[in-house]
């Protein structure tokens, strides 16, 4: 576990799950009850409603979710900062690197954080339409 | 399949919302329950469907105790009041999801649907989802996915509560047909005394939690309970008038506006007690000033319904009495009148506990009082 990603991922788990658990009991509780009961009475076990009603009713809060902890544990500083090795270092620490004792290298840091920024920036682009779909959702007898 | 409660109560935290409910309803057969809202209806019918568990009692279905039995094995079909389709899926999808669970094969599940779609007139909207569907639409989905998998019992929970005046005329017609043609056991939750009167075999009044009288629309009509089920049943509503019966040569009599009203024999035991005489507008009726027992009245407005004209008249006491009669025949405008009572269709009510005072002596829950 030391010196891995692996390690570092299972640490980000635990700033970022109570987030995730958060934001997505939100959107379970705002599925209307009635729904449920409907595919339950209409023959269907718990299992199956939870998969083929909750889970997608929810869909858009756990896209939201994973969005939001995706950028939570990208921008993390602190954990990695302390856990990772010289050679396992995520982008935020990484930039420390030009910082260096014969000056500081402007130019480099900024590339860094460009590169930093795509995936990031990609990610939220194509994730924004579940994210406004997600806020759309919840008309009862919609 | 027959369906028995057995003093079913339930509680949530320290609020009773149903006591001692009992009610039988023989196979086939159709149960409407009748309340204003918050009485427990609809709690009661999730009892039944198993998503909540009664506190005490006993639910059977077809002689089976439902006690931990789970929503989806107990063979309901169920239409809720805001519907509750599944918005993620087509018309057609959320029709046919009894059928699916059922495990019918694709070719069966298609006719299947597709039949009830046509009788219910939305197969041509079949591949829409819930939020592009009009209300009735709506309402007809929830309808089709109910009676989709043959359900043995059938709960249907205000059907028609959130639909348009015209459509729930429509369907007002139609529905007593397709739940004989299920021959489903049938309870049908409503608070529309016009749709409660039509479709039940029975009707039980639900207030407060607890039932308060079960009986064909007939028996609630002609004797109710008590003065609060009188009121809730018949348009216009029923006249109360405050009375104290007194016992005369001819047997006992209620005094209205210094007019004598004769009562039943048996009402003798509630003479000089306080009462409430019940009179429906159509057992009043304007009659010539010389008629005896006459009661001079001052009409006030008429309405003109449309099979029925209704007339606001007031005593010389200033008592408010409603009369209604059949559209066309004749009757004062306004000024000065004179009424007669139908004896007959008299109701005497206690005026404490508000309960009937039967005039046979057996009151409306069938003990002898």
């Amino acid at each position: 576990m030391a010196d891995t990603y692996f390690g570092l991922i299972w640490v980000y788990q635990l700033i970022v799950l109570p987030l995730i658990l958060w934001i997505v009991r939100g959107y379970f509780e705002d599925i209307p009850s009635d729904i449920e009961y409907a595919h339950r009475i209409a023959g269907h076990g718990f299992w199956s409603t939870f998969t083929k009603i909750a889970l997608p009713l929810a869909g858009p809060g756990i896209a939201a979710a994973g969005l939001l902890a995706f950028i939570f544990a990208w921008n993390n500083f602190i954990f990695a900062l302390v856990l990772a090795s010289a050679d396992k270092q995520p982008v935020t620490v990484g930039a420390l690197a030009f910082i260096t004792a014969s000056g500081i290298n402007y130019g480099q840091i900024a590339a860094g954080i460009m590169l930093s920024i795509a995936p990031v920036f990609a990610l939220a682009l194509y994730a924004q339409r579940y994210l406004v779909e997600g806020l759309s959702l919840g008309a009862v007898k919609g | 399949m027959s369906l028995r409660l057995s003093h079913v109560r339930k509680c949530f935290k320290d609020d009773v919302v149903l006591d001692d409910v009992c009610f039988d309803v023989p196979a086939g057969k159709t149960l409407v329950l009748f309340g204003p809202s918050g009485a427990g209806k609809t709690v009661l019918l999730r009892l039944i469907a198993g998503v909540i568990a009664p506190d005490a009692g006993e639910i059977r279905i077809a002689d089976r105790d439902m006690a931990g039995v789970e929503p989806e094995d107990r063979g309901i079909g169920m239409a809720f009041q805001n519907f509750a389709l599944f918005p993620h899926l087509s018309a057609m999808e959320n029709i046919a999801s009894p059928l699916t669970a059922q495990r019918k094969d694709k070719g069966a599940i298609q006719s299947g649907v597709q039949k009830l779609a046509r009788l219910l007139k939305i197969d041509h909207v079949l591949g829409h989802k819930p939020k592009e569907l009009s209300n009735g639409q709506k309402q007809r989905t929830a309808l089709a996915r109910a009676l989709a998998g043959a359900p043995r019992v059938l709960l249907l929970d205000d059907p028609l509560r959130n639909v348009d005046a015209k459509l729930r005329f429509e369907m007002r017609l139609e529905l007593p047909r397709l739940i004989k043609d299920q021959n489903a056991t049938v309870i049908y939750v409503t608070q529309d005394y016009k749709e409660a009167m039509a479709f039940g075999d029975e009707i039980a009044v639900i207030n407060d939690g607890q039932i308060q009288q079960i009986g064909t629309p007939e028996d609630i009509y002609l004797s109710p309970a008590n003065t609060d089920i009188a009121q809730l049943f018949g348009d216009p509503v029923i006249n109360l008038l405050d009375v104290m019966p007194r016992m005369g040569p001819a047997g006992p009599y209620a005094i209205v506006s210094d007019q004598h009203v004769a009562l039943s024999d048996s009402h003798s035991r509630v003479v000089d007690k306080p009462c409430v005489l019940g009179l429906r507008p159509e057992a009043l009726h304007f009659v010539d000033e010389r008629t005896p027992g006459a009661i001079p009245v001052t009409v006030e407005t008429e309405t003109p319904l449309n099979e029925k004209t209704v007339t606001l008249a007031m005593t010389a006491r200033g008592r408010e009495i409603m009369l209604s009669r059949p559209a066309g025949t004749p009757g004062p405008k306004s000024g000065p009148a004179h009424i007669g009572i139908n004896e007959a269709a008299a109701l005497l009510f206690d005026r404490e506990s508000k309960e009937l005072i039967p005039p046979n002596g057996i009151n409306a829950a069938g003990k002898v009082a």
